[in-house]
């Protein structure tokens, strides 16, 4: 599985969605619970997922799943 | 088993006064403590060395001037390069400054607010991102009775520490799911070098009304912090506890 395929499957079910719904221009408040409790689960999930650490600056540049994958991917 | 056995500590402006009192407390404890001061002297690391000794535990300095966000960042991973787990924070570092409001400098309200307020909300930040790792940790913000209480000549302090009031039942309510309780301190005047800075007239207003009739020393204060940073105040976040001497 790439990273955004992961990325992905953590944000649908962070947000309780189904999967298909998210793309690579999901935001933040686009489902009801990605707010931004849920974008820290969403961080937190993805850092497990890819054994990565996140600084809080690069998480505050975070607000789209594009942005997420691209962040996770600059570290691997 | 002490307190603190085994846990890492991240206090600010350990070099004197409550920060270092604090930071013999927890050592005391068993604790390990991440110093974090301004300027590094030798003065200052032959004392940490003597605190490992004394205690048996590690004492980590770490450089880092509050007045510079880009000084606090390197400091703050220079914290997260040592891999350590962190269990308390201890947002102690802070300025006093005291005066009329008619005679308070913008300039100077944004030196007392970036650190009594912009750092400590930095670090919080970053060590509270360490935190959620391990789901637990405490955090420990230093108000004052003068954030909760007005006087006359604390335009830039006593709103700073207000802030730090707000800031911190906010960061509880958010943390809170990531298993970090935040609390804060908030005393009256304290006998250590910036409790002694305080203009007459405002300390002499302070004390007519504490019934206690004295002012805090450092350890009443530390004590509070080993308490607000172990298990025993499991149940309690987002709350300010004044520490008076029974300031009416």
């Amino acid at each position: 599985m790439n990273v955004e395929e992961k990325v992905k499957e953590i944000v649908a079910g962070v947000s309780g969605v189904d999967v298909n719904e998210v793309t690579l221009q999901s935001a933040v408040g686009d489902f009801p619970q990605w707010d931004s409790m849920g974008q820290m689960a969403i961080i937190q999930q993805v850092e497990e997922a890819f054994d990565i650490s996140f600084e809080p600056e690069e998480m505050m540049e975070m607000e789209d799943v594009n942005d997420i994958v691209k962040a996770a991917e600059a570290k691997l | 088993m002490k307190r603190f056995e085994g846990k890492n500590i991240v206090i600010t402006g350990c070099n004197r006064g409550i920060g270092r009192v604090m930071s013999e407390a927890f050592c005391a404890e068993g604790g390990s403590v991440i110093a974090c001061v301004r300027t590094l002297s030798d003065h200052m690391l032959s004392d940490f060395q003597n605190m490992e000794r004394k205690y048996g535990t590690r004492v980590y300095p770490v450089k880092m001037d509050l007045s510079s966000e880009e000084s606090i960042r390197e400091g703050l991973r220079e914290i997260a390069s040592m891999k350590l787990p962190i269990d308390v924070l201890v947002n102690n570092a802070g300025i006093e400054h005291g005066a009329l409001l008619m005679f308070t400098k913008m300039s100077d309200i944004r030196n007392v607010f970036q650190i009594n307020f912009f750092a400590q909300v930095q670090i919080t930040q970053y060590i509270a991102k360490l935190m959620s790792a391990k789901k637990k940790g405490s955090i420990i913000m230093m108000s004052s009775v003068l954030g909760l209480d007005a006087a006359a000549g604390t335009t830039a302090y006593g709103a700073s520490k207000a802030a730090i009031v707000s800031f911190t039942r906010t960061a509880a309510a958010e943390l809170a799911g990531m298993g970090i309780r935040v609390n804060a301190i908030a005393p009256n005047v304290v006998d250590t070098d910036m409790g002694h800075k305080m203009d007459e007239r405002t300390l002499n207003a302070l004390l007519a009304n504490t019934d206690l009739q004295r002012i805090a020393k450092p350890e009443e204060i530390a004590n509070v912090a080993l308490f607000l940073g172990s298990d025993e105040s499991g149940y309690i976040t987002g709350q300010v506890l004044r520490v008076d001497g029974g300031l009416r």
